[in-house]
């Protein structure tokens, strides 16, 4: 079955969601869905220490897609356009993140994340220090510390699965469990 | 030398960097975008204050959240103390992080052994 943007989105939004966001992801918007879900958990007494932890994976994803989203290929009046869900989950939260992402980088992302995955908590610290302090990574990239940042932080795996669209590009959905 | 002091934004830190009295300040959130734009300021600062370093230094930085992008420069910053450090000055850095917040603290931690100049971990209770 071909790609759906509007099938995905419904697919992912449910009684559980707390804030969904799809569209162009500018400066001032990455601020703006900052603040809602920060105002959201604020409105559900999230407790202080799952509210950091929530909000700084969510900075990494929401910058993530500011970064490194792609245009939505049906309308290049998107520049880096995302999808952000967030949702309630079993007691935690689940935050997904999508953006469509060239065929060419989906490979060497996907295989970091899978290398990054496969790493126990003294491994991530050790990799996450040695990249910190040894590689030159550019202001729009960051080498590969927000992946081992958000496995670090939630404890858990980050899921990935992407599809392929009707255009060059994929469809890139993480999945991160808090 | 003159005070640097920078106001904060809901995605900068407030900086307040005292030549007088050895006294740097990070304080809020460190998260745009464009870290670099934000940091280069600083770190301008910072190289002018290494030739005319007259007291002690001590860092307090408190921050709440900070970036990918941003811990690259943080990571300068402290790189530019530990060389004023090396040439003989005394340099600390007091890590603030409220309590339980233990990514913070790990944060923290990371960059201590990272970064050849001591850090005293200050744990902030709840009001």
């Amino acid at each position: 079955m071909s790609f759906n943007l509007n099938q995905w989105f419904s697919d992912n939004v449910n009684e559980d969601t707390l804030f969904y966001y799809k569209g162009s992801v500018s400066s001032k918007r990455v601020t703006d869905i900052l603040e809602k879900i920060e105002a959201i958990m604020d409105e559900k007494n999230f407790p202080l220490k799952e509210r950091k932890k929530i909000l700084n994976i969510l900075i990494e994803l929401v910058q993530n897609l500011y970064h490194h989203g792609e245009k939505f290929e049906i309308d290049d009046a998107f520049k880096s356009y995302g999808c952000i869900v967030f949702n309630n989950e079993n007691g935690g939260v689940k935050i997904i993140s999508a953006n469509f992402i060239k065929v060419e980088k989906l490979k060497i992302f996907t295989d970091y994340i899978d290398h990054t995955n496969s790493l126990d908590a003294d491994e991530l610290k050790v990799l996450y220090r040695k990249v910190l302090s040894n590689r030159h990574f550019s202001e729009k990239g960051g080498g590969g510390l927000g992946i081992i940042n958000m496995i670090r932080k939630s404890g858990n795996k980050l899921k990935y699965c992407s599809q392929r669209t009707k255009g060059e590009n994929f469809f890139l959905v993480l999945t991160v469990k808090i | 030398m003159d005070t640097l002091i920078i106001e904060s934004s809901p995605k900068t830190p407030k900086v307040v960097f005292d030549a007088d009295k050895g006294e740097l300040l990070l304080e809020g959130r460190s998260i745009p975008e464009n870290s670099l734009e934000f940091y280069i300021p600083l770190m301008e600062w910072i190289e002018a204050y290494s030739h005319e370093v007259k007291t002690d230094i001590v860092v307090q930085m408190k921050l709440e959240y900070f970036n990918t992008s941003s811990s690259k420069c943080i990571l300068d910053f402290f790189r530019k103390l530990e060389a004023i450090s090396n040439r003989g000055n005394n340099v600390s850095v007091n890590w603030h992080f409220e309590e339980d917040d233990e990514d913070m603290m790990e944060a923290g931690e990371d960059y201590n052994a990272i970064v050849g100049i001591p850090f005293v971990m200050v744990e902030q209770k709840e009001a």
